[in-house]
């Protein structure tokens, strides 16, 4: 299992759009992955899990993957937030 | 108990405008507190294929609604229906509800409504409005799942079916009450709860529905309410109208209603003036849905895209990125017809939690560019998300609320250097792309002159002109005897705006609710005006007036007004003029 903090930078946040995103690659992947933010933990394959932890921007989301693929998938998440979910 | 009938009136937020008079339809939603009911082991699977076959029908309905919805309202309408979608994909939750039909053994009806009232109730509580409201979302699809899980077992019919033609009345209509209505029963819809951004307005509008929202306690009045008008204009609910209300509305609603057969009529017809001069009618809009009903109605392009709705409606600042999609949208929409699109006014009414401070005078405070030279970075990037939307040549700028040429330089060498920067970007722009400035306080006008060396064009905002020199809040009910547009201050000052952009031959239209008024256009052509920006269901009605004017009269109306002393004075002049021309008197 790796766990990793990411900082959500794009302006509108965890809105339904860039959910869905994250939800789209999450879901390629067999690993485990699940999303906490102010100690509320979510599946980070349910597109109503990761809108429910309303992250906006600025926050800081701990990644949690588990399973045989764990380091590509995170890989994978990371640069998906880092680059503001390729909608700015 | 006093049963007694009386006249009573209840305010709430005008949501989708037009007159509607009916009974009172009383529309509960089912509750979804399906009672939890037992299944046995074996009966565990076809309840989990139940549940899966539900979700397949439901992913139909909603494809379906998002066609029609697409039909009858254009994108912003579909949208609602695609996010729907996503809840119903949500692989996790579905799983959610699969483990509980058989870890409970329960019927999936229960299971779903159990598992979804927990995440409805955890998005309640979110602070942020703009995911709490996902909760109603939420809310709105599983009541689906369950009316179609629940039809199978003859459970269906409790919601109630409107006979014949009513008024809808809810605690919140979802978008898919709305679709779901019958439109020749559906009068009009009243809500307890939301807002003017709610799904439900939204929807209303663009279906042309009366609406009015946020009426409170309206379904405990309705109670004692046998009969009920809608005024979607004011946001007026009547109960129990006497009958001089119940005339006055019913002789609006049949002009309303000759109107709309008039304006289909009329839409088609050029809008030129008995003497051949042509007007061009334009629609003022703030979302790329209402670039539809700008179309639809027939305008010659946009006269004033507004931009703080796409702000207000989405709860923050939007990146440039979606600023870009959105004036791209309505470029392309109305392409090869133009689009003025006016820099972000923030400030005063239109304020904005997120940037704008509280001021003791907002009217005559740091608002327009005024706020925004302090913003650079949401000013730069509302700039350059504009200026990119010019690629097809029929976009322009217009700079709202300027008071000395100084804010309007300013903005001119801002402007200059994004399009500097887009280019050496590499992106395809409109290098001659025009810039206007809005003619709404008292100094742009009366220096009008020194100004139009300046700019491209004017528009002349008459709405806040007229309370800027009236010194009168359009807002205020106290001093609503002395805002009037019809003052012949503010006619003085359209009178010099014109005369100067006419003398240095820069374009100068009007994009305040004074062109859509009927009694003022043969004034305001006879001020020389040839461009009048209007709500877009308004362009047929402004064009069929049109058609009937000479502009030669007109001249003489508009001399006559501006020796004028009082409103009174030239409100008899022009009701006058109306009435011989027309025929209607429109003051009545």
């Amino acid at each position: 299992m790796i766990t990793e903090n990411v900082q959500i930078i794009n302006s509108l946040g965890l809105h339904a759009r860039p959910a869905a995103r994250l939800v789209k690659i999450t879901s390629g992947y067999d690993c485990d992955v699940f999303i906490t933010k102010d100690d509320m933990e979510v599946n980070a394959k349910s597109i109503m899990g990761v809108m429910m932890l309303a992250a906006e921007q600025d926050s800081v989301i701990t990644v949690k993957c588990s399973g045989p693929d764990e380091n590509e998938c995170l890989k994978d998440i990371k640069e998906l937030i880092n680059n503001k979910f390729y909608e700015e | 108990m006093n049963t007694k009938i009386k006249e009573k009136i209840l305010k709430g937020m005008a949501a989708s405008p037009g007159i509607a008079i009916g009974t009172p339809f009383h529309y509960v939603h089912e509750t979804l507190n399906i009672s939890r009911e037992s299944v046995v082991d074996h009966e565990i699977e076809s309840e989990i294929v139940k549940y899966r076959a539900s979700l397949e029908s439901v992913r139909q309905q909603l494809a379906e609604d998002r066609k029609n919805a697409m039909k009858r309202g254009g994108s912003d309408a579909a949208k609602i229906f695609d996010s729907h979608l996503m809840i119903v994909n949500d692989q996790v939750l579905t799983d959610e509800v699969i483990y509980f039909i058989s870890a409970h053994n329960v019927k999936s009806s229960y299971a779903v409504s159990k598992v979804m009232k927990d995440y409805q109730a955890a998005f309640e509580k979110i602070k942020n409005q703009y995911f709490s409201q996902r909760a109603f979302d939420i809310e709105d699809v599983c009541r689906r799942i369950v009316k179609d899980l629940i039809s199978d077992e003859k459970q269906k019919g409790r919601s109630g079916v409107i006979k014949g033609r009513q008024i809808v009345i809810s605690d919140n209509i979802f978008p898919s009450d709305t679709l779901n209505f019958n439109k020749d029963h559906l009068l009009g819809i009243i809500t307890e709860f939301g807002g003017i951004t709610s799904h439900a307005a939204i929807l209303s509008r663009a279906l042309e529905v009366p609406a009015i929202v946020g009426v409170k306690s309206v379904s405990k009045w309705i109670k004692n309410a046998t009969l009920i008008i809608l005024d979607g204009y004011a946001g007026k609910v009547i109960l129990n109208p006497k009958p001089s209300t119940f005339e006055k509305y019913k002789k609006r609603q049949h002009e309303d209603e000759k109107q709309l057969r008039d304006d289909l009529k009329y839409s088609s017809l050029p809008s030129v003036t008995e003497d051949g001069q042509n007007i061009s009618i334009m629609s003022n809009i703030q979302s790329s849905s209402e670039a539809d009903n700008a179309i639809r109605w027939n305008s010659d392009g946009v006269g004033l895209f507004r931009t703080e709705f796409l702000f207000k409606s989405s709860n923050t600042i939007l990146s440039e990125d979606e600023q870009f999609k959105v004036y791209d949208e309505v470029a392309e929409k109305l392409y090869p017809r133009h689009v003025v699109i006016r820099i972000l006014d923030i400030g005063g009414d239109k304020l904005d939690d997120k940037i704008a401070v509280k001021e003791d005078n907002p009217f005559l405070g740091q608002r327009g560019m005024r706020l925004l030279f302090t913003h650079t970075r949401i000013l730069r990037s509302h700039l350059r998300a504009i200026v990119r939307a010019s690629s097809r040549k029929n976009v322009s700028i217009i700079i709202p609320f300027v008071a000395n040429l100084t804010e309007i330089k300013k903005t001119l060498n801002l402007i200059k250097k994004i399009r500097k920067e887009l280019n050496d970007e590499g992106h395809i722009i409109d290098n001659e792309i025009k810039t206007g400035v809005m003619i709404e306080i008292p100094s742009a006008a009366l220096t009008a002159d020194s100004i139009a060396k300046y700019v491209d064009f004017f528009s002349i905002g008459t709405n806040d002109l007229t309370q800027y020199v009236l010194a009168a809040d359009r807002g205020n009910e106290r001093v609503s005897n002395i805002y009037d547009s019809f003052h012949p201050a503010v006619i003085r000052l359209i009178d010099m705006s014109v005369k100067a952009a006419k003398k240095k031959k820069i374009g100068i239209g009007i994009c305040g609710q004074m062109g859509g008024y009927p009694m003022a256009i043969p004034l305001l052509l006879g001020l020389g005006l040839r461009e009048l920006s209007v709500t877009p269901f308004l362009v047929p009605s402004v064009k069929k007036i049109i058609r009937r004017l000479n502009t030669a009269e007109c001249r003489e109306i508009a001399k006559k007004c501006l020796k004028s002393p009082t409103s009174r004075s030239v409100s008899v002049i022009l009701s006058d003029y109306f009435e011989k021309k027309i025929g209607n008197n429109p003051l009545q």
